[in-house]
C-alpha cells in the first residue's frame, strides 16, 4: 500500500468524518437532554443541502455567505416544528419516539423526491473552493488536498468550537448542562424545561442543516443523502457516549477513517460491514460509550 | 418505576367479581367468535378468491410470520428491534441457494457467477444442494445469527433506542455486502430464476395454491407454538424483565438470557417467513430485506397491536394489503400514507387496533389489561 | 434478638472500598452478620448504606476488599448468582412487576428453577403454589391476587415486594427503607412481619425512620461517611454525643 493512497483516504476520510461529527452533534444534544432518538435528522440534512442548492440557484457563484445561515435557520425551524407537533407529545417514551420521527422521514424524503426529483441536484462550488494543495516531492509526492475538502473541515471545527463554547459557557448551556443532570431540580430553581427543548432540538437540527450545506459542496443532493448519513451518525453517538459532546467529536473522526480506511483497503460494502463489527466489539469494551455520563441516580429503579 | 401509562383503568370495587365474571365470559365468547370467522375465511379462501388475490393472501400470510416474531421481541420482552431483515434475509437466502443451484443444471456455476467471472461454487454454498440441510439452515442460520447478535448485546446491557440503532445499523452492513458481493450473493440483483423445489414444479399451475396452504399450515403452527410460549411462565418472565429488570435480576432471574431466547425466538419466525416470502415472490433481494422493510414489518405490528399475536400478524395482513392496492393506485401517496400511519399510531393509537378492541369489549377492565406504553429504558439506557 | 456470635458469619464484608469517579462512597468497611441476625442500619444521607446493599448484591463492584457470604466469596459473581445463593433485596422505590398480577409476581419469586429452559414448562409444583397461597397471606393480599401489581396502593406494593424477597427463602434479607411511604398503621404492622421473618432469615434494614427502628428493637449500626460510625442499641446511640452531632440540624423523622 503506497502512502500517498493511504494518506489520501485518511484525508477523505476526515472530511467525512467531519460531516458525520455535525451530524452526530445534534443527535447527541437532543439525545443527551430528552432522552430522544430522531430518526428524521438526516432529513435535517437533506434540507440543508437542497436550502443550499436554491441559494446558489437565487444568487449565483457566490452563494455561500447567504447558504449557511439559510441552512441553519430554515433546519432549525424545521426541528422546533417538529419537537412542537410530534416530539414533546411523546415524552418519556423514546421507542414510539423514534417510530414517529422515522414516519416523519419518509414525508420528507417523499416531499423532497417530488419537489426535487430522485436524482442528485449538483452545487457548483465556487471557484475559489476549486483548487487544491498538492504535495511536491518527498514521499507523499502527488498527494492533493481539496480546497473544498479542507473548508468543510474547518467549517466543522467551527461550529464543534461554537457550540462547545455555547455549553460550557453560556447562561443557556448552564441550563442545558443543569437539565442533562436532573431535570425536575432544574425546572424547580426555575429553568424552563420545555422551551430549552425546544430551542436545543432546533439547535441540533440546525446543525444538521449547516452538515448538508457543507456535504452539497462535496456530492449532489438527493432526497436519501440523509438516510444514508444517519446511520452512521447514530453509531457515532453510541460510540461517543450518551450526550457527549466530546466522544461524539473523538466517535465521528475515529469511524469517518475506520471507514475510510475499510474503503480503501476492501471494497464500500464490506466497509460498512467491518465498520459495524469494529462498533460491537468496542461496546463489548465499553458499553457505554468513550465517555459515559456516570451517575448513580440514573441507575435507581 | 411509577405507572405513566395512558391507559386508564377502573378501580376494583367490592362486589365487581361476580358482574367481572359473567362480563368475562361474554367477552369470551366474543373473543372466540372473531378468531373462528378468521380461520374459516382463510381456510376458504383458495376455494372462492381467483390466482392473483389468493397469490397475495399468500404471500402476506408469509409476512404474517415475521409479525409473530416482532410480537415477542418488542410487545413482550420490550426490545425494538429495527433488524429483523437481517433474519428475514437469512431465511430467504439460505432457501433461495438452494433453489438456485437446483435450478441450474449439474456440472454448471449458477448464471450470476458466471457472469462475475466465478469458476468454482464457493464452500458455503456447496452444502445447499441438499434440500434438507437448506431448510434447516431456513431456521438455523437467523436463531444462530440472533443468538450472537442477542448475546453481544443483551450481555452487556444494551438496552432501548441503542439495541435499535444496532439492529438497525447491523441490517444496513448485512445489505450492503449482499449488494456488493456481486459473485457470491448475486449483489443488488438478488437470487432469482427458481425452476423446482424438492420435485415441485415452482410454475405450475398447482403450486400457488400448495404453497399458500403450506403458508397456512405454518402459519398456524408458528401461531399456536408461539402462543404456547407465551403462556408458560416464560412469557410472564419476558413481561416481568420489561418491566423490572432489575428487580428480575435479583429475584435470581437472567435477563440476559431470557432477552436472547426471545430473539432467538423472534429470529427463527422471522427466518422461516422469509423463506416462505422467497417462495411466494420467486426471487430474493436486498432491497426486500432492508432497513425499509425491518421498520415497515414494526409499524404494521405497531398499528394491530404489538402485545397481541393476533394483532401483530393481523396488523400485517392488512397492511400489506392496504399497500399492494394504494401504492399500485397512487405510488406517489403511498410513502406519505406510511408516515403519517407511523406519526399517528404511535400518538394516538400506541397499543394498536388490538389494544383498543380489548380496552372497548371488556370495558378497561380485562384479566390482564394491555401493557403500559411507557418503556423502562429511560431510565435503564443511561 | 438471638444473636450467636460464634461460628462463622453468614455475611462477612471485608474491608471494602466503593468510588464513584474518585469519591468514596465506602471507605474500608467491615461488618459481619450471623444467621438469623437483625440488624439496623442508620446514618445520615451520603452515609453509604444504600451502596453497601448495592455492593452485597452485586449492582456496585468493590474497589478493593470482598464480600463473603455463607464461606464464599461473592463479591465477583454476576447478580442473578448472587440472588441465587440466597440473598434477596427490596428496593428503596417499590419494585414490583407493574403488568403482572400480584399472584404471577410471588409466583415468579417462589420458583425454585431459574433457568430459561425451565421457565417453559408450564408445570406448576403444587408445593409452589402452597408457599404463594402462604405468603399471600402473610403480607394480606389474598382478595387483592388477581389486581396487576401497577394498580396496587403504595403501601400494598412495598407488602408485595417484601413478599417478593421473602418468597424464596433466602438466607439473608436485605430491606432498603421498606416503610417509606407507609402510615403509622402500616409501619406497626411491617415491624412486627420483620420481626417474625428474623430467626428464619438474616435481615438488614435501612431505615430513617426512628420509631420503626425502636420497634424492630434489634442492635443498631451507624454509617457516617462510608465507614462504621457506631455499633449499640438504638437506647445508647441516642445518647452518644458524637451520634447527635452527625445528624445534627436535621430532625430525625425526616432525615429523607
Amino acid at each position: 500500500m503506497d502512502a500517498v493512497f493511504l494518506f489520501g483516504q485518511l484525508f477523505t476520510g476526515l472530511s467525512v468524518a467531519s460531516i458525520l461529527l455535525l451530524a452526530a452533534l445534534g443527535l447527541a444534544l437532543s439525545f443527551g437532554l430528552m432522552r430522544v432518538i430522531n430518526m428524521a435528522h438526516g432529513e435535517f440534512l437533506m434540507f440543508g443541502g437542497y436550502l443550499t442548492y436554491l441559494a446558489s440557484q437565487w444568487v449565483g457563484p457566490q452563494f455561500l455567505w447567504l447558504a449557511f445561515p439559510l441552512a441553519f435557520v430554515g433546519s432549525a425551524l424545521l426541528g422546533a416544528v417538529l419537537e412542537f407537533t410530534v416530539i414533546r407529545r411523546l415524552y418519556g417514551r423514546p421507542l414510539d419516539t423514534l417510530l414517529a420521527t422515522f414516519g416523519i422521514s419518509l414525508i420528507l424524503q417523499q416531499a423532497a423526491r417530488q419537489i426535487f426529483g430522485s436524482t442528485g441536484v449538483p452545487v457548483m462550488a465556487p471557484a475559489w473552493l476549486s483548487g487544491a494543495i498538492t504535495v511536491h516531492g518527498g514521499a507523499l509526492d502527488g498527494l492533493t488536498f481539496p480546497y473544498v475538502r479542507l473548508f468543510v473541515m474547518a467549517l466543522s471545527a467551527l461550529v464543534l468550537i461554537a457550540v462547545w463554547w455555547l455549553l460550557n459557557r453560556s447562561r443557556f448551556g448552564m441550563h442545558v448542562r443543569a437539565v442533562n443532570q436532573n431535570r425536575e431540580v432544574a425546572s424547580s430553581l426555575g429553568v424552563n424545561t420545555r422551551q430549552l427543548d425546544m430551542l436545543v432540538f432546533a439547535l441540533g437540527s440546525g446543525i444538521a442543516g449547516v452538515a448538508g450545506a457543507g456535504l452539497a459542496l462535496l456530492a449532489p443532493v438527493n432526497p436519501t443523502v440523509g438516510s444514508a448519513y444517519i446511520v452512521n451518525a447514530f453509531l457515532v453517538v453510541v460510540v461517543g457516549g450518551v450526550g457527549s459532546v466530546l466522544g461524539g467529536a473523538v466517535a465521528a473522526l475515529l469511524l469517518g477513517c475506520i471507514t475510510a480506511l475499510a474503503e480503501g483497503l476492501t471494497s464500500v460494502s464490506l466497509a460498512q460491514a467491518i465498520l459495524l463489527v469494529v462498533v460491537v466489539a468496542f461496546l463489548q469494551w465499553k458499553p457505554r460509550g468513550l465517555f459515559p455520563t456516570q451517575s448513580r441516580a440514573l441507575e435507581e429503579a | 418505576m411509577e405507572t405513566q401509562g395512558s391507559v386508564s383503568h377502573t378501580v376494583p370495587r367490592p362486589g365487581r367479581s361476580v358482574r367481572a365474571q359473567s362480563v368475562k365470559a361474554a367477552h369470551l365468547g366474543k373473543a372466540a367468535l372473531w378468531p373462528t370467522l378468521v380461520v374459516l375465511a382463510l381456510l376458504l379462501a383458495p376455494f372462492v378468491l381467483a390466482s392473483y388475490p389468493l397469490a397475495l393472501l399468500g404471500r402476506v400470510l408469509a409476512l404474517a410470520i415475521a409479525a409473530l416474531g416482532a410480537s415477542v421481541v418488542w410487545g413482550r420482552a420490550g426490545i425494538l428491534s429495527l433488524g429483523q431483515g437481517l433474519f428475514f434475509g437469512l431465511g430467504g437466502y439460505a432457501l433461495a441457494m438452494h433453489l438456485k443451484l437446483a435450478a441450474t443444471p449439474k456440472g454448471e456455476l449458477p448464471d450470476f457467477m458466471v457472469y462475475s467471472g466465478i469458476n468454482k461454487l464457493p464452500w458455503f454454498w456447496q452444502p445447499f444442494h441438499s434440500a434438507p440441510f437448506a431448510l434447516l439452515m431456513v431456521v438455523v442460520l437467523p436463531g444462530l445469527a440472533a443468538y450472537l447478535i442477542g448475546w453481544l448485546m443483551f450481555r452487556r446491557r444494551i438496552t432501548g433506542v441503542f439495541v435499535s440503532i444496532i439492529t438497525q445499523a447491523l441490517v444496513l452492513a448485512f445489505v450492503t455486502w449482499l449488494g456488493g458481493a456481486q459473485g457470491l450473493t448475486s449483489g443488488s440483483n438478488g437470487i432469482t430464476d427458481f425452476q423446482t423445489f424438492m420435485g415441485l414444479n415452482l410454475r405450475g399451475p398447482d403450486f400457488s395454491r400448495e404453497l399458500y396452504w403450506a403458508t397456512l399450515l405454518i402459519l398456524g403452527v408458528s401461531f399456536a407454538g408461539t402462543a404456547w410460549v407465551l403462556n408458560t411462565p416464560f412469557g410472564s418472565l419476558l413481561t416481568a424483565i420489561r418491566d423490572n429488570e432489575n428487580r428480575s435480576r435479583f429475584l435470581g432471574y437472567n435477563p440476559a438470557a431470557f432477552k436472547v431466547a426471545a430473539f432467538v425466538l423472534g429470529g427463527v419466525l422471522s427466518g422461516l417467513s422469509g423463506a416462505l416470502y422467497t417462495l411466494h415472490l420467486g426471487t430474493i433481494s436486498p432491497a426486500m430485506i432492508g432497513v425499509a422493510f425491518s421498520i415497515e414489518l414494526v409499524v404494521w405490528v405497531a398499528l394491530g397491536g404489538r402485545a397481541s399475536l393476533w394483532g401483530a400478524a393481523g396488523g400485517m395482513v392488512l397492511g400489506q394489503l392496504a399497500k399492494d392496492r394504494i401504492s399500485s393506485a397512487a405510488p406517489e401517496a403511498w410513502l406519505y400514507i406510511m408516515g403519517a400511519l407511523f406519526v399517528l399510531v404511535v400518538m394516538y393509537l400506541p397499543e394498536g387496533v388490538a389494544g383498543l378492541l380489548k380496552s372497548r369489549l371488556s370495558g378497561g377492565a380485562g384479566r390482564r389489561p394491555a401493557p403500559l406504553p411507557m418503556h423502562p429504558e429511560v431510565k435503564d439506557a443511561v | 434478638m438471638p444473636s450467636e456470635q460464634t461460628g462463622a458469619p453468614l455475611l462477612d464484608v471485608r474491608d471494602i472500598t466503593v468510588s464513584f469517579d474518585g469519591f468514596k462512597a465506602i471507605q474500608n468497611l467491615s461488618l459481619q452478620v450471623w444467621p438469623g441476625d437483625l440488624r439496623v442500619l442508620i446514618g445520615p444521607n451520603g452515609a453509604g448504606k444504600s451502596t453497601l446493599l448495592d455492593t452485597i448484591i452485586g449492582k456496585v463492584r468493590p474497589a478493593s476488599g470482598e464480600v463473603q457470604f455463607g464461606g464464599e466469596i461473592i463479591s465477583r459473581l454476576p447478580e442473578y448468582l448472587i440472588a441465587r445463593r440466597g440473598i434477596c433485596r427490596k428496593f428503596q422505590a417499590p419494585g414490583v412487576l407493574e403488568s403482572l398480577n400480584v399472584r404471577d409476581n410471588l409466583r415468579l419469586a417462589v420458583r425454585s428453577d431459574k433457568d430459561v429452559f425451565a421457565s417453559l414448562s408450564p408445570k406448576i409444583r403444587p408445593q409452589e403454589e402452597a408457599r404463594v397461597n402462604e405468603l399471600l397471606t402473610l403480607t394480606g393480599l389474598t382478595e387483592r391476587q388477581d389486581v396487576q401489581a401497577g394498580q396496587l396502593a403504595h403501601g400494598e406494593k412495598q407488602w408485595l415486594e417484601i413478599g417478593m424477597v421473602v418468597a424464596p427463602r433466602p438466607r439473608l434479607l436485605l430491606l432498603d427503607e421498606p416503610t417509606a411511604g407507609m402510615t403509622a398503621q402500616e409501619t406497626a404492622q411491617t415491624a412486627e412481619l420483620i420481626r417474625a421473618l428474623a430467626g428464619q432469615h438474616a435481615v438488614l434494614v435501612i431505615d430513617h425512620d426512628m420509631h420503626f427502628v425502636e420497634l424492630l428493637a434489634a442492635p443498631v449500626t451507624v454509617l457516617h461517611q462510608g465507614q462504621v460510625f457506631r455499633e449499640g442499641s438504638l437506647a445508647t446511640l441516642r445518647d452518644d454525643p458524637d451520634v447527635m452531632e452527625i445528624y445534627l440540624g436535621r430532625p430525625k423523622e425526616a432525615a429523607d
